[in-house]
């Protein structure tokens, strides 16, 4: 649904279509750029359910390619898994050629993240050898739903920058079907988060494009992952992490007034355990039963600029 | 077979959901996965269980995995309630039956089966409803937890209530379980597009003229006086509309609007548009099934229909959803329908009685004022950008 000129069939009752329109307006409002993707239902009914969805669906698909998109996909319900529809038969024998089949079968498909892991193995199919590695990077697996997805972007370029490149393909978010294409012309990609570990390894497979397994995370979690992209990328990554260190230094100066705190902590997860003892090391908090109960964000926060954002609303709570 | 690109409303099963999760000491179960939980679980603000159903359970069944949580959380709440979802109702999963389970109310409401308002009076009709014949007072019904307005409505109910000293029984879907038990012979309508089976109709609050035709007929029926207290704010009430009216059509072309909500709703701010404002109305844009008027009505549930309804007659006005205000920034806007994303709504806000009539009409008439005076000024100073005053 972040293909810009796409078009998503989902083929299922309108309800299920209401859902996701609901939960991308909310998100829209909420962001700049007021990208509207188009969502169609093949409105499947008790009629449907009975007597199959299969010619709604070529319907839905008639009217989707009627308004001439870039990209056809057609993501599979509980509803029309469970009626046992042959989606792929039916758009197999579609005029419409390309037409790319996301067998997410709603939650008889698996879980969210096994869904977001189809869709991109199957938008990967696109990417082509267009152009020789140019020295950049493709961001693989943003969390679209994610409220600071875009701040998070421009955390990632602000880091890149730092060592002399840049992002070419959000692949997928807000980018066209015809930049898909390029998906094998980056020389590094990143990963949004390990979930993601075989969609990288797919893409390193079909193209050798060596790959990073997530997003940066923690003080030195961010100048590891300099280090590692001028590694890959063949830049000496020492004047970056130099830069970045004092910028740390300046955030970590910022919220001098925590030092002391008594804090606590419960239910983290490994990643989010091993972060918090950074922090209350960096900060020199102090754990202790009855300290002012503090959170770390799910997901983690990204970069220098996540863990600053972090840090104030720990402040806020350290206040109340 | 109609277009359905990026439907606006949700379905049966969350209707379903919405009714029952209102009743207080109501536990509410979605049999169905995860996806189907989180929606409601979103914007319903309840607490909620589910089966969170894996297709291992699709297989195998699912009726042990219900009669776990059935029984891990009875003893929290004084009536259960489940509400099958898509995949259960297809592959048959026999609910009702269960032993163990046979006080638990089961409602068969999968999405597929239609919109909000099917599943919600479905649901509605299963409550554990008795009629008391001897209860003095009336049911309020229509009042539903997606609705922006429902917690405003039972408050401007209950004080309208009391001015004409009517006792409240129940109210469908926002009351507590007990009151169920001793429901009113007759109902008033908050929103008629989910009235409900309990209670001879009583009549409408929506507008002040209904409630006061309403609430005299329901004195007259019990030979009670004659709400005098009602009838003088209500006449203070429709003097200050018809001045602020007024002023405005002195200065101000009247609106041409563009109105969408449910049916039941949207039609009353068209007549209330109407007979203040003289407002044209372009489109009565219905989210469920329109029912008889004489205003322009389409259906409007989804985003390419609301897109084609405003590009064909663009409005001064809209009323309606933030889907409608993102295809048309430039309307002035009255928030009116889920749902409203992008603005901070922390009061309560009646639509109904004096105080909705009142509310609708401040809100549409500093709207249009709003941008009337933006269109002035950008006429008398088109090339400038400072923003500043000279």
């Amino acid at each position: 649904m972040a293909v810009t000129d796409g078009i998503t069939i989902i083929h299922g009752p309108d309800g299920c279509v209401h859902h996701t329109t609901s939960l991308l307006h909310a998100l829209q409002v909420d962001h700049d750029p007021l990208f509207s993707p188009v969502i169609l239902s093949s409105s499947l009914t008790e009629t449907e359910v009975i007597f199959g969805g299969e010619e709604a669906l070529g319907k839905a698909i008639r009217n989707a390619a009627a308004r001439n998109p870039g990209l056809i996909c057609v993501l599979t319900s509980c509803v029309s898994a469970a009626i046992g529809d042959d989606v792929q038969a039916v758009c197999s024998s579609s005029p419409c050629p390309g037409i790319i089949v996301i067998p997410t079968g709603g939650f008889l498909g698996g879980g969210f993240s096994d869904g977001v892991e189809q869709a991109l193995l199957a938008l990967s199919m696109l990417g082509g050898h267009d152009r020789e590695p140019d020295g950049s990077v493709t961001l693989i697996g943003e969390k679209n739903l994610e409220y600071e997805a875009d701040v998070h972007y421009r955390e990632l370029s602000r880091l890149l920058s730092l060592l002399g490149t840049r992002v070419r393909l959000r692949f997928v978010r807000n980018v066209t079907s015809a930049a898909l294409r390029q998906l094998g012309s980056g020389s590094l990609n990143i990963i949004r988060d390990p979930s993601l570990h075989e969609v990288g390894e797919s893409i390193r497979r079909r193209f050798g494009t060596p790959y990073i397994p997530s997003f940066p995370v923690g003080f030195s979690g961010t100048l590891t992952f300099l280090e590692q992209i001028g590694t890959v990328l063949d830049i000496d990554s020492s004047h970056a992490v130099m830069t970045e260190r004092k910028n740390q230094e300046r955030v970590i100066g910022n919220f001098r007034d925590l030092e002391g705190t008594k804090v606590s902590f419960s239910g983290l997860s490994p990643s989010a355990l091993s972060l918090s003892e950074e922090m209350v090391q960096r900060l020199g908090l102090r754990i202790g039963e009855g300290g002012v109960s503090l959170s770390v964000p799910d997901p983690l926060p990204v970069g220098t600029a996540g863990i600053s954002r972090m840090l104030h609303r720990w402040r806020r709570e350290c206040r109340a | 077979m109609r277009e359905c690109i990026n439907a606006l409303w949700p379905c049966a099963m969350t209707g379903a959901v919405s009714c029952l999760a209102g009743i207080e000491g109501m536990g509410v179960i979605i049999h169905g996965s995860s996806g189907c939980y989180y929606y409601p679980a979103t914007v319903l603000h309840r607490e909620l269980h589910c089966t969170f159903l894996i297709e291992q359970d699709i297989i195998f069944g699912a009726a042990e995995r219900l009669r776990n949580l059935i029984g891990e959380i009875s003893d929290r709440y004084g009536s259960l309630a489940v509400v099958n979802t898509c995949t259960p109702a297809i592959i048959g999963d026999d609910i009702t039956d269960m032993p163990g389970c046979e006080d638990v109310i089961t409602i068969d409401s999968p999405g597929f089966l239609g919109t909000y308002e099917n599943g919600y009076r479905l649901a509605c009709e299963s409550l554990p409803v008795t009629v008391d014949r001897e209860r003095k007072g009336v049911n309020l019904d229509g009042i539903s937890l997606l609705d922006p307005f429902a917690r405003g409505n039972v408050t401007e109910a209950k004080r309208i209530l009391s001015l004409a000293e009517i006792p409240l029984a129940a109210t469908f879907s926002s009351c507590r379980l007990e009151d169920l038990g001793h429901a009113a012979p007759y109902t008033l309508s908050t929103n008629p597009d989910l009235s409900c089976v309990w209670g001879e109709p009583a009549g409408s609050l929506l507008g002040i003229d209904r409630t006061l035709q309403t609430i005299s007929g329901l004195q007259e029926m019990s030979g009670g006086g004659y709400p005098e207290a009602l009838q003088s704010e209500a006449g203070r009430a429709e003097e200050r509309i018809s001045r602020a009216a007024d002023k405005f059509l002195r200065r101000f072309d009247p609106p041409s609007a563009a109105i969408f909500g449910e049916f039941s709703y949207a039609e009353y701010a068209c007549r209330i548009l109407e007979q203040n404002l003289d407002a044209t109305i372009t489109i009565l844009g219905s989210r469920n099934q329109p029912g008889t008027t004489h205003f322009r009505v389409a259906e409007a549930s989804s985003l390419s229909s609301v897109r084609d309804l405003l590009s064909r007659d663009p409005p001064d006005l809209i009323i309606g959803s933030s889907f409608e205000q993102m295809i048309c920034p430039g309307a002035a806007f009255v928030p009116f329908t889920y749902p409203l994303r992008g603005m901070v709504r922390l009061r309560d806000r009646p639509l109904i009685g004096i105080q909705g009539e009142l509310g609708l009409m401040e809100d549409v008439l500093n709207a249009c004022m709003d941008r009337a005076v933006r269109s002035e000024e950008h006429d008398s100073h088109p090339d400038d950008g400072s923003g500043f005053p000279e």
